[in-house]
């Protein structure tokens, strides 16, 4: 290895590769997305369309129990409360679904609760009511115990176990916004890692301009150049992306490992499809079918899916690495054991680097 | 069109006392087998230093192939050879700072413009960065030199990869088709260059498949065949040895006859022409190295 050789291949690549479409858009496309979400979405998973939910009521007098029932889910959706004239009504809007549900609510009814009275309050539903519907029908109990003025039987203290998967609820955690502004950072890391750095080797090879510089330097100064390349434009990109978008971890520690584990492994993989594709043209074109596999897991994390699919997630180096880089941004364990996430990953890239390495030094026999 | 006038300084580093040897390659037995395809088929030679050696056979021979186990690039499958003093196999480090090769494609970086492609190879070999400018000058190219190299034509790439082969001082340089794609002039004067640093000390092993080049260039020329080395010599032996050797005589009457020097049936006329007084002129031509290849290959090249 030749530390100087190094420096000037990394250089020349560094300044000669982003002249280069292929690399440029590789850089920019998930760059533009990250932004784009930044200034389009929203952290309040109520406020992003389609889970706002509405409720009409109809109450002979007034009635504290709608306004306690939209705070009392107002950490997971926007109710939107409206009184009706009729109990008719409320029915009517609901079957028309106008309205997600309806309250009827009769007289006396605030007063009644409050004296330890028991009086009926009727929910109306839709045949095929969301999740969300009954997760307002099931928060009536404490909507009804705030507007009789009774403190709770219990104290309730959420625990996490160290296995949680905390698919599905990931977006609450996080952030509608910051989670999506997070996959664009590990689509980042893998648009330059898995076609920007291949690009640029696989452009050497079939240029030819592989076999001029190996006359003095070694295959290894090669890689090792490329690998620094992609590191620095990852770097960059991370940085500009983080800035833009505001996207401050709590743990930068873990946020870091992981993006930097994550970079180290992948760009093993992408000299590796650099060193076998012909030409960077034909990398191109298959990019899209080999990224899909990398890709997809990434975004899997936060969607709800089965055990076993969660299971699966384990065993991928971007839902890895998304994992830990979510624990890292929020400061919390959301997922368990990030150790564990980063040797998964690391393996990935010892495996990369070695399958790497021995490819070239077969192109000497 | 390269600089007519030398403005750079070729002078090479001292070599260490070890390497300071005649031969600056030396090839015995190297053969190169790919599955059961025979490349190169166990080839033995030297190259004194300062020589201009030429490889010559056609497509698939073992030209480059040969090239490419002399400079490292590819392990020989059996044999051995050392080049500027250095095993090929155990030394190839030791090799690489002190050789070149011209390759036969224009592998340059074309998005850089010609002044930063030498200079990357200036820092790779740890050469001064002066150097990419003198160079530039040598081969014609300074004025060119802030133009990325996309916009060159190929005898301006031609020049840019002499120079960039340049870049180190190699003491042996290899040249792989070096004048293709080179109009006659450039070609021209590509080979004056060749012929000085050959005069300067630098051993020149170059392939080619042009024999008139060949022969204009090279102190000594070998023939590769199916990876077997078939002859080797200076062209002026080779194409005594295998060439037809003939005379154009031309007569009083306008007639113009070609006749083999070896033949006793045309010696005979020509003798009974001659005193005759009949003839009134005799060009003798001797063969050219491409009917020495015909000779030797059964083809032409």
């Amino acid at each position: 290895m030749h530390p100087r050789m190094i420096w000037s291949i990394y250089l020349k690549d560094t300044r000669d590769a982003i002249r280069d479409a292929r690399v440029l858009v590789a850089i920019l496309v998930p760059l533009g997305l990250g932004i784009f979400y930044h200034y389009v979405l929203d952290d309040n998973v109520a406020n992003i369309a389609g889970l706002e939910t509405t409720a009409v009521y109809a109450a002979s007098e007034s009635t504290d129990l709608p306004a306690a029932l939209a705070e009392v889910v107002s950490g997971t959706f926007t109710l939107d409360t409206t009184a009706v004239a009729s109990a008719d009504e409320v029915r009517r809007q609901v079957g028309a679904e106008s309205a997600d549900l309806g309250l009827i609510i009769p007289a006396g009814f605030d007063a009644a609760v409050r004296a330890g009275a028991q009086p009926e309050v009727v929910v109306v539903v839709a045949e095929e009511a969301g999740a969300d519907v009954y997760f307002v029908v099931a928060s009536l109990g404490s909507a009804l115990r705030e507007v009789s003025g009774r403190e709770p039987p219990a104290t309730v203290r959420v625990e996490q176990t160290g296995v949680s998967s905390r698919a599905g609820t990931v977006f609450l955690e996080v952030g509608f916004r910051s989670y999506s502004v997070l996959v664009t950072i590990v689509f980042l890391v893998v648009m330059i890692s898995m076609l920007a750095v291949p690009v640029i080797l696989a452009e050497e090879a079939e240029k030819k301009t592989l076999s001029a510089l190996t006359m003095i330097a070694s295959y290894a100064d090669v890689v090792i150049g490329k690998a620094l390349v992609g590191v620095t434009y990852i770097v960059v990109a991370i940085g500009l992306q983080v800035s833009i978008t505001q996207l401050w971890p709590k743990n930068w520690l873990l946020f870091g490992a992981a993006l930097g584990t994550l970079s180290v492994s992948l760009i093993g993989f992408g000299l590796l499809l650099g060193s076998i594709f012909r030409s960077a043209n034909q990398l191109n074109t298959w990019s899209g079918f080999l990224l899909t596999p990398i890709l997809a897991p990434a975004f899997m994390v936060g969607v709800p899916a089965p055990a076993a699919v969660e299971t699966a997630l384990r065993l991928f180096p971007t839902s890895q690495a998304t994992m830990v880089a979510v624990n890292g941004l929020t400061g919390r364990s959301l997922f368990a054991n990030p150790g564990f996430g980063l040797i998964v990953i690391a393996i990935y890239g010892v495996g990369a680097y070695a399958v790497l390495l021995r490819h070239l030094n077969r192109n000497r026999q | 069109m390269l600089a007519s006038e030398p403005r750079l300084d070729l002078t090479r580093p001292q070599l260490e006392d070890d390497t300071a040897r005649p031969a600056m390659i030396e090839v015995r037995d190297l053969s190169k087998s790919y599955g059961d395809v025979r490349a190169v088929a166990g080839i033995s030679f030297s190259v004194a230093s300062g020589e201009i050696f030429g490889l010559l056979g056609h497509n698939g021979a073992g030209k480059t192939t040969t090239i490419q186990m002399l400079t490292g690039r590819i392990q020989a499958s059996g044999g051995g050879a050392r080049v500027a003093g250095f095993d090929i196999a155990t030394e190839r480090e030791r090799i690489k700072p002190l050789i070149n090769l011209v390759f036969e494609e224009q592998n340059l970086y074309e998005r850089m413009n010609g002044r930063d492609n030498l200079r990357l190879f200036a820092d790779l070999y740890a050469a001064p960065r002066e150097r990419a400018d003198q160079l530039l000058e040598l081969v014609g190219l300074t004025s060119a030199a802030k133009r990325k190299v996309k916009g060159y034509s190929t005898g301006m790439k031609q020049r840019l990869l002499i120079a960039r082969a340049l870049i180190n001082k190699p003491v042996v340089l290899f040249l792989d088709e070096p004048t293709r794609g080179l109009d006659p002039a450039s070609a021209r004067d590509l080979r004056r260059l060749i012929a000085r640093l050959s005069a300067e000390g630098t051993t020149i092993f170059l392939t080619t498949h042009l024999m008139e080049e060949a022969d204009d260039l090279c102190h000594r020329v070998a023939f590769l065949g199916q990876g077997k080395l078939v002859a080797l010599d200076t062209p002026r032996e080779l194409k005594l040895r295998y060439g037809e050797r003939t005379a154009v005589v031309l007569l009083r009457s306008r007639e113009e006859h070609t006749l083999r020097l070896q033949d006793a049936e045309d010696a005979a006329r020509l003798a009974t022409w001659m005193r005759d007084g009949e003839v009134l002129t005799v060009h003798s031509q001797e063969g050219t190295l491409e009917d020495v290849f015909i000779a030797l290959a059964g083809q032409p090249l």
